[in-house]
């Protein structure tokens, strides 16, 4: 777990020179070092969430909502805003920031961690709007929570579309 | 696609050159022509104001979905259900109502260029009866950009310090002092994101493990004593939603599986009160449970306590609700359903002598009003935008 974080860190890191962000978001790490279990454990622990009963088992189709990797995905799908599941359109900027979840791919029966990486920068794409929350939580757990908007350390702070990005098996 | 040479242009024009002269003829010989009816005197164009607010009025924050760079605040009389005016704010806006009811604020960013450029955060400050920009005051860019949500700024019940909460991730609560006009200073909130204010000089935050954090601070703006609780509930195995009902120093906060969890705020800690449960095993067997957006709303001169519901299964939290349940928040008792004629992603009850129940869907973009003490139907009012909160007066 202690791994994740650090690669998101390094990720991070490689992704943004401001050093003033990093400072911000360290002190955001500290803040939920305090409490004891980092996000994704808590996605897995909440109510023994299992997530091969997933409403989403669409393996073929990520232009859908139901696309497996969406199981949480609560914006504009980037793959029908000219981007990918986990590419942006053009002219919009990855965020460096994300909040992250569990998903069940039905098509290789393992459950993945996926960074929902918002793409940032430009006016909102307005196309497939998905609503997902499977392990959705509230503000105060802001790794877990989708209607913030994930632009932290992006040019700028308006949300364009959303991807879903497999960062590794649970 | 048809090409026209310059000459027939000019002809066309001199046409209608010609027909307007003549209606402008005939208009003339008809106002002037003497008539065995009394004509209409002239009209003289003004601009309304708003009367006091009303306790069944509504004011509806409209994203204006998808481009929510420009959002708005629809004022509804709950009534009546007629348009009486709006306000305009900027991105993933937050608006507040001033106790005395005199001035309204939008809490908003804008970027100079739009969807680009240097971004501003403001307080704009309207007047509640013109809605005329009588002043700003400038916020630091760190604002928590959300879909809108209640307690992501909050007014002292005094109505002198505005809080809006801030995220940049890191967390911290600007004091702005609407008295003086101006931006006073951050208290840093760790590990705890919203605020909501629960005494002149006093707001809590919720945080990541359950916990509450109490913040007190002097007329400055400076924190003068902190206070974090121990967890109050265990956001693992069921989350508390993060927009509670906060009535004076109380809030009663509503988990996605149906407990409700009154918190008493008066003290310099806060402190939970007996938690107990929206749903009996009977409701749990037929999966009901809270969910939307603004979930939960309280009506003080009842005490009885709205909670949106509907059936569903886990992470089911944002699911449209069917009925309102409504609760004697002392006894617990259940003491009324309401059937929504149409699915609901927010409520809130007034305060008014007739409180009005308002239901407000976001597909179909509607509102719809209930008798709160008898849950009966009264109306609704279509064609509000893309809404997700309801404020009141």
């Amino acid at each position: 777990m202690d791994k994740f974080v650090e690669s998101l860190t390094r990720s991070i890191a490689q992704r943004t020179s401001r050093r003033s962000f990093l400072a911000r978001l360290g002190t955001f790490i500290l803040g939920a070092a305090a409490i004891p279990l980092l996000p994704v454990d808590r996605v897995a622990r909440a109510q023994g969430t299992d997530f091969k009963k997933s409403a989403h088992k669409n393996v073929n189709d990520d232009l859908t909502c139901d696309y497996w990797k969406y199981c949480a995905i609560d914006g504009f799908l980037c793959t029908c805003c000219g981007g990918d599941s986990h590419d942006c359109p053009p002219g919009a900027t990855p965020s460096p920031t994300s909040w992250v979840g569990t998903c069940h791919n039905p098509g290789d029966n393992r459950d993945y961690i996926v960074s929902y990486r918002d793409c940032c920068g430009k006016g909102a794409c307005g196309k497939c709007l998905c609503g997902n929350t499977e392990g959705e939580m509230p503000i105060y757990r802001a790794q877990l929570d989708s209607d913030l908007i994930w632009c932290f350390g992006a040019p700028t702070m308006v949300y364009h579309c959303s991807t879903s990005e497999i960062v590794g098996v649970k | 696609m048809a090409e026209y040479s310059f000459a027939s242009v000019v002809l066309m024009l001199i046409k209608r050159i010609e027909i307007v002269a003549m209606l402008a003829v005939a208009i003339l010989l008809l106002v002037g022509a003497p008539s065995a009816r009394a004509q209409l005197p002239a009209d003289q164009m003004t601009t309304l104001t708003l009367p006091d607010p009303k306790p069944n009025w509504v004011y509806i924050m409209d994203l204006q979905f998808p481009v929510n760079m420009l959002q708005k605040i629809w004022i509804i009389d709950g009534e009546t259900r007629k348009l009486l005016g709006t306000v305009f704010g900027g991105y993933e806006a937050n608006f507040e109502i001033s106790p005395d009811h005199r001035e309204m604020y939008m809490i908003d960013t804008y970027y100079s260029r739009g969807w680009r450029g240097d971004r501003t955060d403001v307080v704009t400050i309207f007047d509640a009866h013109t809605t005329n920009v009588l002043g700003e005051i400038a916020l630091p860019p760190k604002r928590l950009l959300i879909v809108p949500k209640r307690n992501t700024t909050s007014i002292t019940p005094d109505g002198r310090f505005l809080l809006v909460a801030n995220m940049t991730p890191a967390t911290s609560v600007s004091i702005v002092d609407l008295k003086g006009r101006k931006f006073l200073g951050e208290i840093e909130t760790p590990g705890c994101a919203q605020v909501a204010a629960t005494g002149n000089r006093q707001f809590f935050s919720m945080c990541a493990d359950g916990s509450m954090l109490t913040v007190q601070f002097d007329d400055s703006g400076k924190q003068i004593a902190k206070s974090q609780s121990k967890p109050l509930f265990d956001p693992n195995t069921d989350p508390m939603f993060d927009q509670p009902a906060v009535v004076g120093n109380k809030a009663y906060f509503v988990s996605y599986h149906g407990k409700v969890l009154p918190v008493d705020f008066s003290g310099p800690e806060a402190a939970a009160q007996p938690s107990w449960s929206l749903v009996d095993d009977k409701d749990v067997a037929q999966k009901w449970r809270p969910g939307g957006w603004q979930t939960v709303t309280y009506q003080a001169k009842s005490g009885i306590l709205y909670a949106l519901m509907h059936q569903g299964g886990e992470w089911t939290h944002k699911q449209f609700g069917t009925e309102v349940w409504a609760f004697n928040a002392q006894t617990h008792a259940r003491v009324q359903r309401i059937k929504l004629k149409t699915p609901g992603y927010s409520i809130r009850v007034s305060n008014a002598d007739k409180p009005i129940l308002f239901d407000m869907s976001l597909l179909p973009s509607k509102l719809e009003t209930y008798s709160a003490p008898d849950g009966k139907f009264l109306g609704e009012y279509d064609d509000i935008g893309s809404p997700f909160l309801l404020y009141g007066p």
